[in-house]
């Protein structure tokens, strides 16, 4: 919470707002075929956890290195990983609940971190200019001047 | 070669690479990982766009494709940026003004050749559009619009007098809702039936959920750890109050300090 009082749920109110509007919208327009919708979610929620859980079980070394090594937060990080990919395995392997149209679990697998680095890289395009223009915007403003006097040296 | 070990060969270890090479030059304590780091994971993603024509016969480099294929236009967003940002009042760097002018025309260019490869040249892989485009461009525009949206809000409730910025902020928001999303949404191009393209937002609502929710549930069990062994951990012993010495030790660098008196 910032000294104004805003919480960052506060802050996501408008971006998830803007989502549903749009999502409204789209569906109110017609749709194509989106029966693998709910596949593709609950693909990229399961792959997007696990491979997120790996990266930070690597920064979880780095933490480690500034604490003696401890084992124990080390070991509760490897374990949420390998649950994330247990869930992703047995969701990927029962019947064809996951399967989008591809024909095994090791090939939906593939396709699904196939998958997450597009995602991913869009993300970061479109985050990275509008940060970047927000940036832009705030140094193309004339520098501010302090409320009050310069200290006399 | 066998199509599966040449995608292993030029596409996944490629690939594995890029985070690798993150980690190491993350890492610290080793200057020489440190300093490969970062060019192994440029080099694994070269390869990756090089995927194309060194495993040709794998589907995953439809990715490698697409990569390759929207490189030049998010180079010239990511140049236009700097150009813009540093063409402004920054106190280190600072670029003539006329570089401002330029950051944003390198900017619009950047979102007419996307909007163009939408509207007309998608790129094509094995005589098709690739798989991968109408995914990468509907998450493009729905995570566009969302951060726009976010860093308005941010910049009007953690900014102090950011009245300007956040109109601007509104202004790109609102540019993406009505001529990315509503007008392709509502116009059939060259390329892809509006239709499709409706199709493509909603999915990568799906797929933007997903990979948002799972990333935060990560960052979240890898904060919950963390707290929870810190939380464990013993209190720190207590050390023993002052001798006589170390006072009379503490004394002297105080007076040093506060006093002044020896400087020079």
């Amino acid at each position: 919470m910032n000294e104004k009082g805003h919480s960052l749920a506060q802050l996501l109110v408008i971006p998830l707002l803007l989502l549903s509007v749009m999502l409204i919208f789209d569906l109110i327009l017609g749709l194509g075929e989106v029966s693998t919708a709910f596949k593709r979610f609950a693909n990229a929620l399961l792959t997007s956890y696990t491979l997120g859980s790996g990266a930070m079980l690597g920064a979880m070394f780095f933490y480690a290195d500034s604490r003696n090594k401890p084992l124990s937060p080390l070991i509760g990080m490897l374990f949420a990983t390998f649950l994330g990919a247990v869930l992703m395995l047995f969701a990927l392997s029962y019947s064809d609940l996951l399967l989008e149209g591809n024909g095994s679990m090791q090939a939906q697998f593939f396709s699904n971190v196939v998958h997450l680095l597009v995602v991913t890289s869009a993300i970061c395009a479109a985050f990275g200019l509008n940060a970047g223009l927000l940036m832009s915007f705030i140094s193309g403003q004339p520098p501010r001047t302090m409320p009050w006097d310069d200290e006399e040296e | 070669m066998e199509a599966w070990i040449s995608a292993l060969l030029w596409y996944w270890f490629p690939f594995a690479l890029v985070p690798l090479g993150i980690w190491l030059s993350l890492a610290r304590g080793n200057e020489k990982l440190q300093k490969i780091g970062m060019p192994l994971a440029v080099l694994g993603i070269i390869f990756v766009m090089a995927s194309p024509w060194t495993a040709p016969e794998s589907d995953s480099s439809a990715s490698g494709h697409l990569l390759l294929s929207i490189a030049g236009p998010v180079l010239l967003l990511a140049w236009g940026c700097f150009l813009a940002i540093f063409g402004g009042q920054v106190p280190v760097g600072r670029l003539p003004p006329v570089a401002r002018k330029g950051g944003y025309v390198a900017i619009v260019i950047g979102i007419c050749w996307l909007a163009f490869m939408h509207y007309e040249a998608p790129p094509i892989w094995r005589e098709d559009i690739n798989p991968y485009w109408g995914t990468w461009w509907a998450v493009f525009i729905l995570s566009a619009i969302m951060s726009s949206g976010l860093l308005a809000q941010m910049a009007h409730t953690i900014g102090n007098m950011r009245t300007k910025e956040t109109i601007l902020m509104v202004g790109i928001c609102l540019s993406f809702v009505l001529l990315g999303l509503i007008y392709f949404m509502l116009v059939d191009t060259n390329a892809i039936s509006a239709e499709q393209f409706r199709t493509d937002i909603w999915l990568a609502g799906a797929d933007l959920f997903g990979t948002v929710i799972g990333g935060l549930l990560a960052i979240a069990i890898f904060a919950i750890v963390i707290t929870m062994y810190e939380r464990n951990l013993p209190e720190p012993a207590k050390t023993n109050p002052l001798s006589i010495t170390e006072k009379e030790r503490v004394t002297e660098i105080l007076k040093d300090i506060v006093g002044g008196e020896k400087d020079e």
